[in-house]
């Protein structure tokens, strides 16, 4: 029994460690264990197979223009903004005046999966995925005469956390929900439906921030605070 | 016995190796949505501050994707919006990528609809007029 076990162990060199030379490496016992061996090999490539990791991204107006100068107040025209930045994403009317709003986007996430070589579970893995965005904006504010009133900008690393999924062994999809950031910049497609939204939504639908007349918003502000809190969002 | 056994998971290894390889592939998408980009087309006429009306504006450039009212001027504002994506599924590593664009033309009027100010955004997207869209 022992000595079976040693000579399966011999492996490829199986004959040799019989005291035959030249080793005869073709026969049909050695063909066995590299048949054998080779198997081995594939399960644990089948396991290799069953982890693996993902990246998914998503860049949002990635080629936006930055100001070459700094822009003064009180002095620079909306015109001189509009010839560096072009249109604005977003612009909406205030009391004595109106605001551009330049933005972009790149958010990114990584998943690491792997299994387990227990029969049926191997058939799902386990999913741990973490993902952020950079998020650039530009907000521009003018008066009535054209002039601006205030200006910022700023560049900011968000943190969109950490999750753990377990999935089936060949899915590849996102873990994490990043409408709140992607959702268009402008709803230009989107005017009639209000009418279909929560009556909330549709009662607050005259002073919102989509509307382009009260104010502006930026992407990922979340709906609990604010003028939005009108709305009632769950 | 053994042969038969050994030439079964022979068998077995082969069709799981091509299972996975047939798992694996590639994919790209794109997609257009908003007004077509008439102001990106070669023909498009010379806009003229103090002398464009909206009409004129509208004639060659269809409805804005939005009509925003300022004070004392009304903004016609025109988006396109282009997103592109690719991914590559090798089970083991796969990653995938979706980039959009925005291409965007802004006109300002005053209240007589007479142009005071155009522009164009940096960003360009492919020319695509109405009849192709």
């Amino acid at each position: 029994m022992n000595l079976q076990k040693r000579n399966e162990g011999c492996s490829l060199m199986v004959d040799g460690c019989r005291g035959g030379w030249p080793p005869r490496v073709f026969s049909a016992f050695s063909l066995t264990t590299i048949i054998q061996q080779f198997s081995t090999y594939l399960a644990v490539m089948t396991m290799l197979a069953g982890s693996g990791c993902a990246m998914n991204r998503k860049k949002l107006n990635q080629n936006l223009a930055f100001p070459k100068q700094p822009y003064a107040d009180g002095i620079t025209h909306s015109d001189d903004v509009l010839d560096e930045l072009g249109p604005p994403l977003e612009i909406s009317a205030l009391p004595h005046g109106y605001v551009f709003m330049y933005e972009s986007l790149d958010v990114l996430e990584f998943q690491l999966g792997f299994s387990l070589p227990i029969p049926v579970i191997n058939w799902f893995k386990f999913v741990v995925a973490q993902a952020d965005y950079d998020h650039h904006v530009q907000i521009y504010q003018f008066d009535d005469e054209h002039r601006l009133i205030a200006s910022g900008g700023e560049d900011t690393h968000f943190d969109l956390g950490n999750s753990t999924a377990v999935q089936p062994i060949l899915t590849v999809e996102a873990m994490f929900d990043t409408s709140s950031v992607e959702n268009e910049v402008v709803s230009f497609v989107e005017w009639p439906a209000f009418c279909l939204l929560p009556l909330p939504q549709t009662l607050n639908r005259a002073q919102s921030i989509d509307t382009g007349t009260a104010g502006l918003e930026q992407r990922g502000t979340a709906p609990f605070v604010g003028q939005r809190s009108l709305e009632m969002h769950k | 016995m053994e042969r038969k056994k050994s030439l079964k998971q022979w068998s077995m290894a082969v069709l799981l190796m091509g299972g996975i390889m047939l798992s694996a592939g590639c994919a790209n998408w794109d997609g257009y949505a908003g007004v077509a980009n008439e102001w990106r087309s070669p023909d498009v006429p010379e806009w003229k501050p103090g002398v464009t009306t909206a009409s004129d504006v509208t004639a060659v450039l269809g409805p804005p994707s939005q009509l925003i009212a300022l004070h004392d001027e009304t903004v016609f504002y025109y988006m396109r919006e282009g997103k592109d994506g690719k991914s590559l599924l090798l089970i083991i590593w796969n990653t995938g990528t979706q980039t959009t664009e925005y291409d965007r033309a802004m006109f300002f009027f005053d209240k007589k609809s007479i142009l005071r100010k155009y522009c164009y955004s940096p960003e360009a997207l492919p020319y695509e007029s109405a009849e192709e869209k």
